[in-house]
């Protein structure tokens, strides 16, 4: 077991080195960063000498060792835009990423579970081919038309939530600014959050739709019946924790994924993420914020997946850790 | 009956929302922005988006008021003793806000700053200073000399902000450029990133305290957004209404919307190398006669920009009223092509930005498709700012659309940047994508900036600006529109000024 | 022989019959038929060739659709911005993403199928290193691989695009590839064509690659409409296909500018019929499910 989960560590270590060279050679592409720092009227002498002082006249091999040997200290330089620490920055932007990431994934856990659920249980209803029809909207349509519907809808033409931002925020311990504790910041959540779990919403809803319709035909939950349990108890208690385990497994496997597509749905609501934070640096060349980022979320997703398959494998012991 | 039920519904619902949504802006002033704020570092962005917010927190030794006039802020007086020395008369009594006063060695410590590449977007600037010293032993008078005579020097002194020296040499560069200590009529509350920007009013202020107590800068970049953020009530003071968006608000009577013409005119470079086609004059003309820029501007900006028949603005030293656009006319445009040599036109790649100037993108597809009426196939590669503008500097262009305003209000340096024979040595023709060149104009515009006499030397702008125009050196193509739209309720008084600076201090409460 | 034949002829119409009573399949099949018709088409059922930008006149730009005030003929559906003919963009468009979803499902589902079978076939640090450069690029956005492709090519247009989406896209598909091989390499029936001595290649097509088809067509299925969807958001963030060619997603892109201008038809239809490809997608996707799902299978 320790050897499974040192194997996997190493694992991804090896990826964040890969997402690193990765992405240093991505920034050669990107555009030069030197133009807008130096202003509009700067010289190419002066520009060079910019160049110069961010390093970045030196050899591509020697850039890449410094980069690699500075990350190695948790130092991924300033950036160029802010003249800030750039981890620093991103890091102060991440609790709004995630915490829309979690409300989105609340969104899409309640309703797609709770929907998959009574739709595979009263398949015939109206209600069910509403739904379901519903879900597929929620996959055929590009998160920024769904994000700016939203918008015009629900804040313009039914003024009842916020447009943009995150509200009123609560500082906690180690700086985290939350937006879960005060209506406004709440009220804030919803639109955007929406726009972001529909996908997952949808995915979910067939998933656990598909499952229970297995579980339902299963002999297990016929006996269950056959004894005279409750319909409800027999959907919720029986069929549904059959159901789960997939479930769990692919929001333990997409909730990086949320905060790593978050882009448009933060550009949209004006969300003051790491997404919007991104899209930005991607549009000024911000190296040192783009590094940072991609390693940060790398580290995430290569966490999140060791978890859930360490999980996964206590839930199912035919796995073996190999 | 049916007619536009929607925008019906829209208004309504802007209306039904005038209620805020929340109280914390009742005090205050909130104002959407078209751009994030990227740092606190004063002069460490060149951007007028952060630049305007540097003005509320700093003061330059000179500031503009709202109509644009250079008036004296941290120096009661300037005067340019000779073609390399200018002398300041700081002003005495003035404290930071953190209680430090305002010295002759914060401004040479200031001066000093911006010329470091890694916290200043104005090394330019920087790098044209030989010295900075105090004179005869009076710590209230302050003289910089430049490398070389540069005329507008004082032109640009509002946007070079004077920082604290025993604070910011204290302080590390991450701490000085999130906590920034200014002068000036507003100190910041909170910053949050990506958000918004709280500014308090500074109760010391040497000019008195401010009238609005707080200001909130609140990015909205996406135009949507921008719209949904006016009509819902999120801010009072939308700035960079999208075109598209004017005619629903103007409907809105609890809007009251504000037009000026923008300094920043929007225009087309073509190369004049040997072969190519742009070095045949008559296929400069073409494609000047070639464009319908009154459609452009009524059509894709929604008629929310004027024509340009120059680069620069009435405002700026060297705009020349008597220069004429070329008039649409295809039938000519096509007899000038055939005659150059061309009776079936050419193919050209036209460059321009997509995420820089209002419609660009669109701007490009019209004029490819105005060229195509007369035979030149244009391809349109349009690409975000940062890859675009790269491209430009590396003279990779062969016809591109770019769009400046000067900062410093004076048409020979915008020239030396934009038309100017490429120099890397004389610094000239940076911007030069195309790497157009004319010795005859290059001439002109040395002559200028050895004329020290203002009026003559505008006089000599004046005549680069009639052979520019007859040598189809640019093809203008309009000067934008800056839009805002402004919240009637809390009957702020707000004039928006040249450089789309909003500053508080300048904004007052009507009756 | 002929018997066999008979069988397989029977299965193959019993499968129809199964797919004619499925009727939200059939409605799918129905409108993906049309649509790509229409795409395939477009030149000749088009009233404007959008494209040529000799026949467009932007004095004929923002005319509402015809039944609307202000509407008139040519432009059934009004126009865009440029003053070209909605109706024609959108058929040229959908000509444009349905050649971008086709050719992004091909090329990742190519790679990801030939990666996937080989580290399954193969297992050991194969397996480990690609798998793991698969986990490293799903970190990075497809935005921000746009962009390096858009530095690399110098100017956008569709490939760019596709190589953008494949760039990471391959990955899912490696996945199922891969699993299915090692849910079926150790069947008996693998083990005992390597026994009598079939070739790798023998036992991979043979054997391994039917059997994971399924399963790919159903991802085939639903990513083609996210795929579709993606080139849309690429457009909207400036780095999509060229404006004066535009695809679907982009005139989705554009239209959303014109909302508060109040002319919806700019978003509106465009985003219908995307709407209506994705949907019937997966209406497909869905039936596909089913019928390859060996234990939905009995439940009629």
């Amino acid at each position: 077991m320790w050897k499974y989960i040192s194997k996997r560590l190493a694992q991804g270590l090896i990826v964040l080195l890969i997402v690193s060279s990765l992405g240093f050679i991505i920034f050669q592409f990107l555009g030069d960063p030197v133009t807008a720092m130096a202003g509009q009227y700067a010289t190419q002498a002066e520009l060079a000498e910019v160049r110069h002082a961010l390093g970045l006249d030196q050899p591509i091999y020697i850039q890449y060792f410094n980069f690699i040997n500075n990350a190695v200290h948790g130092n991924f330089g300033m950036s160029y835009m802010a003249r800030l620490p750039a981890a620093e920055i991103v890091f102060q932007r991440l609790p709004a990423s995630i915490e829309l990431a979690l409300a989105a994934e609340v969104i899409a856990i309640f309703f797609g579970v709770t929907f998959g659920v009574l739709v595979a249980a009263f398949p015939r209803s109206a209600f069910s081919k509403f739904i379901a029809f519903g879900a597929l909207f929620g996959v055929s349509l590009p998160s920024f038309a769904v994000g700016i519907s939203l918008i015009l809808v629900f804040a313009v033409i039914f003024p009842i939530l916020p447009p943009l931002g995150r509200g009123e925020l609560v500082e906690l311990p180690w700086g985290w600014q939350t937006g879960f504790l005060t209506l406004d910041g709440l009220k804030h959540l919803i639109l955007p959050a929406f726009t972001l779990g529909m996908l997952q919403l949808s995915l979910l809803f067939r998933l656990t739709r598909s499952g229970m319709q297995e579980a339902l035909r299963s002999d297990y939950i016929r006996t269950a019946r056959a004894k005279g349990l409750g319909h409800i108890s027999v959907l919720f208690k029986h069929a549904l924790r059959n159901v789960l385990i997939p479930v769990v497994t692919i929001i333990g496997l997409q909730f990086g994924q949320l905060i790593g597509f978050s882009i448009v749905t933060e550009s949209i609501f004006q969300w003051p993420g790491t997404g919007n934070l991104l899209l930005a640096a991607i549009f000024d060349s911000d190296f040192p914020i783009i590094a940072s980022y991609i390693i940060l979320i790398a580290t995430l997703v290569v966490l999140l997946n060791t978890i859930v398959d360490i999980t996964y494998a206590f839930l199912n012991p035919r796995i073996r850790y190999d | 009956m049916r007619k536009i039920p929607f925008l019906t519904l829209l208004a309504a619902g802007a209306i039904a929302s005038f209620t805020p949504l929340t109280n914390v802006h009742a005090a205050g002033i909130s104002v959407g922005v078209p751009a994030d704020v990227q740092t606190m570092e004063p002069n460490g962005a060149s951007t007028d988006s952060n630049l305007s917010v540097m003005a509320n927190i700093f003061d330059g030794l000179l500031q503009r008021d709202a109509s644009g006039k250079l008036i004296p802020a941290l120096a009661e007086s300037w005067e340019r003793v000779d073609a390399l020395t200018w002398r300041f008369k700081l002003r005495q009594g003035v404290k930071f806000q953190n209680g430090n006063d305002f010295t002759a060695d914060d401004v040479i410590f200031s001066f000093k700053r911006i010329a470091t590449p890694e916290l200043s977007a104005f090394v330019n600037f920087g790098k044209q200073i030989e010295s900075v010293t105090t004179v005869d032993g009076d710590p209230w008078t302050v003289e910089v000399k430049t490398v070389v005579p540069v005329p507008f020097f004082d032109q640009n002194l509002h946007q070079i902000f004077m920082m604290d020296k025993e604070s910011t040499e204290n302080r590390k560069p991450g701490d000085v450029g999130q906590h920034p200590i200014g002068t000036g009529a507003y100190s910041l509350a909170e910053w949050v990133k990506g958000s918004h920007v709280k500014l308090k009013a500074n109760p010391n202020y040497w000019e008195g305290a401010p009238e609005i107590k707080e200001a909130t800068i609140r990015p909205a970049v996406e135009g949507s957004t921008a719209m949904a953020s006016i009509m819902s009530g999120t801010v009072d003071v939308l700035q960079g209404v999208p075109v598209e968006g004017v005619k629903v608000l103007e409907k809105n009577p609890k809007l009251t919307l504000v037009k000026r013409p923008a300094r920043r005119a929007i225009f087309l470079g073509l190369t004049n190398a040997k072969g190519k086609p742009g070095a045949d004059l008559r296929v400069r003309e073409a494609i000047a006669h070639a464009i319908n820029e009154e459609k452009i501007i009524q059509k894709v900006m929604f008629g929310f920009a004027a024509p340009a028949a120059q680069v620069s603005d009435p405002a700026t030293v060297g705009y020349n009223p008597a220069i004429k656009r070329a008039k649409y006319d295809p039938e000519l445009s096509r007899k000038l092509l055939a005659e150059a040599g061309y009776p079936n036109g050419f193919d050209i790649t036209l460059s321009g930005p997509n995420n820089r100037y209002v419609n660009d993108e669109k701007i490009l597809a019209a004029v490819a498709a105005d060229l195509a009426k007369v035979g030149i196939k244009v391809k349109v590669d349009a690409k975000p700012k940062s890859i675009i503008f790269d491209e430009y500097k590396q003279h990779k262009p062969e016809f591109y659309l770019l769009g400046w305003f000067d900062g410093s209000y004076d048409f020979g340096r915008s020239f030396a940047k934009l038309l100017h024979t490429y120099d890397e040595t004389k610094g000239t023709g940076t911007w030069n994508a195309a790497n157009y060149s004319n010795p005859e104009l290059d001439a002109i515009a040395e002559k200028a900036s050895n004329t020290i006499d203002p009026k003559e030397r505008a006089k000599v702008l004046q005549e680069l600006g009639v052979k520019l125009q007859d040598a189809f050196g640019f093809i203008p193509l309009h000067y934008q529109m800056d839009l805002y739209a402004i919240t009637n309720a809390k009957g702020f008084d707000f004039k928006p000024r040249p450089d789309t600076w909003i500053v508080f201090k300048q904004i007052g409460k009507k009756g | 022989m002929t018997n066999i034949a008979v069988k397989r002829n029977s299965q193959n119409y019993k499968l129809l019959l199964r797919f004619l009573n499925h009727r939200l399949a059939v409605a799918g099949a129905l409108v993906l038929v049309i649509i790509t018709f229409c795409a395939l088409f477009a030149p000749l059922i088009a009233p404007q060739n959008p494209y040529d930008l000799t026949a467009i006149d932007i004095s004929n730009s923002l005319i509402p659709p015809i039944w609307e005030e202000g509407g008139h003929a040519p432009f059934l559906l009004g126009t865009d911005v440029q003053g070209r003919d909605i109706l024609s963009t959108m058929l040229y468009g959908t000509r444009i993403s349905m050649f971008v979803g086709i050719s992004t499902v091909l090329l990742s589902g190519f790679i990801g199928t030939t990666i996937g079978l080989l580290t399954g076939y193969l297992g050991g640090w194969v397996d480990m290193v690609m798998m793991r450069i698969g986990d490293s690029l799903l970190s990075f956005s497809t935005t921000l691989i746009a962009m390096l492709f858009l530095g690399l090519f110098n100017s956008g247009n569709i490939f760019l695009v596709i190589f953008a989406i494949s760039f990471s896209g391959w990955v899912q598909y490696a996945r199922t590839m891969r699993s299915s091989v090692l849910s079926v390499r150790e069947e008996d029936y693998v083990t005992g064509a390597r026994v009598i001595g079939a070739s790798h290649m023998r036992v991979a097509f043979r054997h391994i690659v039917p059997n994971a088809i399924s399963p790919l067509l159903v991802i085939i299925a639903i990513d083609f409409g996210v795929v579709i969807m993606l080139e849309s958001t690429l457009s909207f963030l400036g780095i999509g296909v060229p404006i004066t060619e535009p695809s679907l997603g982009m005139m989705i892109a554009q239209g959303k500018d014109y909302i508060y201008a109040n002319m919806w038809y700019l978003i509106l239809f465009p985003g219908a019929v995307l709407i209506s490809i994705v949907i019937s997608l997966n209406l497909l996707a869905d039936w596909l499910r089913d019928e390859v799902d060996p234990r939905a299978k009995n439940r009629r």
